[in-house]
């Protein structure tokens, strides 16, 4: 158990800055989430704490010593890698028993520890097997009993599931956590996908272009995003965006203007420059005709996804006037074009919506997330406080 | 079998069979008439006394000294310049996968010895190490004559083997080593192994079938060593090796009967050799490459 600090940790290569000055504390005991798009450094990250990169600047302690010059073998460890990186040549056994007979473990301790682990995630039955005899969730199984045998200080799993198929990957995720609560050990999670790191972190640190752009709960990053990034990355679908613009007591938006109170415009009326609004598709309404609470405005449905419990209705909104939203283009959200933009709406699947269906939907003031276009920033949060 | 099975396996058999004539032509017509030829007495100088006689070759060569001598020599040149070369190629393959910069530069340069005619090698060599025009005692302050007494031949003679294929040596297992995946590493490491316990425990293993194959291809190639041995000594001070004695039987003395029966004697030992390191090694010439 330990607790890991980085305090202004940069990581330099030959012309580009992979990881700019990360400065975060993981608790004791914690399962900790680098979440972010491919090339976002976090996986640089995660190397650095273990030590397989050297840090260009900064510190990295443990439980308050510095770590730095350690190398990895000194630090105590223990890391699942995406390719599992499971010895071939040696037995599930062996792979196991590895770590602990490098220690120099005696022998009725070493199988004391492997049968436990073998026990914890059900391997018993195949510790006689070479790695290329298991499944892929075997071996990813395989890859975490190497792990949990040293009894390390931490647990470092660099997108542990990205090779498994999406079932076995949710039923991976389960016994991660499960894993997690049962040991108890600090852990540091790298993903790139974002219903792995809501599902499964106690705090996340969402990674872009090699920065920390924001941490927090889960439900945190959700509902009180600090910009626009961490607002499109997180959740699925996607946050609805649309351009915006300030006008007296009102937010205009394409399909119509909604009212503020005073005082909560005062709020984001330092912004010059042109606004994107975001609100979430659970945000989206549908209404009957007599309610008129809020913007509300009629759209055709495009496409309906029924997923049993959800029904995902798509619609587009003309752009009329406003001009294009500026949104980041590693967000990978971009619907629609110059002239229309397409939002999505989760209801209830009571409503009977189908393809083609004209739809009167409604959205509270209250939803609205308003970001600076240039910026990025959260206006609506400047003068709330962030959970960290 | 379906018939589209049979069909597709018909139309294999076919697109196999030109190669197959090939192989027959060229390798197994030589090999069988060598061994029809072995069990004849039969001499191109008294080409008329040819006449059947069974085995009485190969017991002619067995129970003589001189075969034994050469199989001696053989192996010593063999083991010396194998197991060295393993060792040196390592070393080069390592620094090769390890530098950084000019990479290219280092292999191609590393390479230029495997690039050189063993002939030349081998006259190069004669040539460095006599005691008049060589640069070697000069370099060492010595004196000696390198070439005729027995072992320093077999120096010079396993040197110059050393010196002209550690570069394929080195390559082979360079191949094996990009191989090893960059992520065992890492866990080693991170699982606590020293740089010293990686290369034992996870590298090692992992290469031992490229291992097998260099070692296998080098054996075969070092135990029938010629030219250099017949450029550099022709056999003298005791340095015969078993392919010298076969030329001398076949090509000095045209005797064709007791020529193919060493011939035949050294094919087997080839045979015995490969058959013994795909048994060691696990090496399995036919699997493709597991993912």
């Amino acid at each position: 158990m330990s607790e890991i600090e980085l305090r202004n940790v940069s990581k330099r290569f030959t012309g580009a800055t992979a990881v700019k000055r990360a400065n975060f504390t993981i608790r004791d005991g914690e399962f900790f989430i680098l979440v972010g798009p491919s090339g976002c450094g976090k996986s640089t990250l995660l190397n650095m704490i273990v030590g397989l990169e050297d840090v260009s600047e900064g510190e990295i302690r443990i439980d308050g010593q510095r770590v730095n010059e350690l190398d990895p073998k000194d630090r105590n460890m223990a890391m699942v890698f995406q390719s599992y990186a499971l010895y071939p040549h040696m037995s599930v056994r062996d792979n196991i028993a590895f770590p602990l007979k490098l220690a120099k473990l005696s022998k009725p301790e070493i199988d004391r520890r492997v049968a436990r682990a073998a026990q914890i995630l059900e391997l018993d039955a195949y510790l006689d097997r070479k790695p290329r005899a298991l499944s892929g969730g075997q071996r990813q199984r395989v890859a975490m009993g190497r792990a949990i045998v040293r009894e390390p200080s931490a647990f470092l799993l660099d997108e542990p599931l990205s090779n498994l198929d999406a079932k076995l990957r949710v039923q991976m995720r389960t016994e991660i956590a499960r894993l997690h609560n049962r040991l108890g050990t600090t852990t540091v999670y790298v993903t790139h996908d974002q219903t792995e790191a809501m599902t499964l972190g106690d705090r996340i640190a969402v990674l872009r272009k090699g920065e920390v752009l924001q941490i927090g709960t889960p439900r945190a990053l959700y509902e009180r995003p600090r910009n626009l990034f961490v607002a499109g990355f997180i959740g699925s679908p996607a946050m609805n965006f649309l351009p915006a613009r300030r006008a007296e007591g009102r937010l205009e938006l394409p399909p119509g203007a909604l009212e503020i109170p005073a005082h909560n415009a005062k709020q984001w009326g330092t912004a010059q420059g042109p606004l994107i609004a975001g609100f979430r598709p659970e945000h989206l309404r549908v209404i009957g005709e007599r309610d008129v609470s809020g913007l509300c405005f009629a759209a055709r449905a495009e496409v309906v996804e029924w997923l049993g419990a959800d029904l995902f209705v798509y619609f587009d909104v003309a752009l009329k006037g406003f001009g294009e939203m500026g949104l980041p283009d590693d967000l990978d959200i971009q619907r629609g074009d110059t002239a229309r933009h397409t939002l999505v709406a989760r209801i209830d699947p009571a409503h009977a919506v189908n393809e083609g269906d004209s739809v009167r939907v409604g959205l509270d003031w209250r939803d609205v997330q308003v970001f600076d276009a240039a910026s990025g920033e959260n206006l609506t949060l400047s003068n709330a406080v962030n959970e960290h | 079998m379906s018939r589209r099975g049979s069909a597709e396996r018909r139309l294999g058999l076919l697109l196999c069979a030109p190669a197959v004539i090939a192989m027959l032509l060229v390798t197994a017509y030589p090999m069988l008439y060598a061994l029809w030829l072995s069990l004849f007495r039969y001499d191109l100088r008294f080409p008329d006394e040819r006449l059947f006689i069974g085995i009485d070759n190969y017991l002619s060569v067995l129970s003589s000294a001189v075969w034994w001598q050469a199989m001696f020599n053989t192996l010593v040149i063999t083991v010396g310049s194998v197991s060295l070369e393993l060792v040196l190629g390592f070393l080069f393959a390592l620094v090769m996968h390890r530098t950084l910069i000019g990479r290219r530069w280092v292999r191609t340069s590393l390479l230029v010895p495997y690039g050189i005619i063993t002939v030349v090698a081998a006259m190069s060599w004669r040539f460095a190490f006599d005691p008049t025009t060589g640069f070697v005692n000069g370099l060492l302050g010595l004196e000696g004559a390198w070439l005729t007494e027995r072992w320093s031949a077999f120096f010079v003679i396993i040197q110059t083997e050393i010196w002209k294929t550690t570069p394929f040596m080195a390559l082979l297992l360079l191949a094996g080593l990009t191989l090893v995946p960059e992520d065992l590493l890492h866990a080693a490491r991170v699982d606590g192994a020293n740089a010293r316990q990686r290369f034992l425990r996870v590298t090692l293993p992992l290469m031992r079938p490229v291992i097998g194959v260099a070692l296998l291809f080098r054996t075969l190639d070092a135990f029938r060593i010629f030219d250099t041995v017949f450029i550099q000594t022709r056999g003298a001070q005791g340095t015969d090796t078993v392919s010298l004695i076969g030329y001398n039987a076949l090509i000095t003395r045209l005797n064709l009967g007791l020529g193919s029966a060493v011939s035949v004697l050294i094919f087997v030992c080839v045979l015995a050799i490969a058959l013994l390191y795909i048994k060691g090694f696990g090496i399995d010439l036919t699997r493709r490459r597991e993912q």
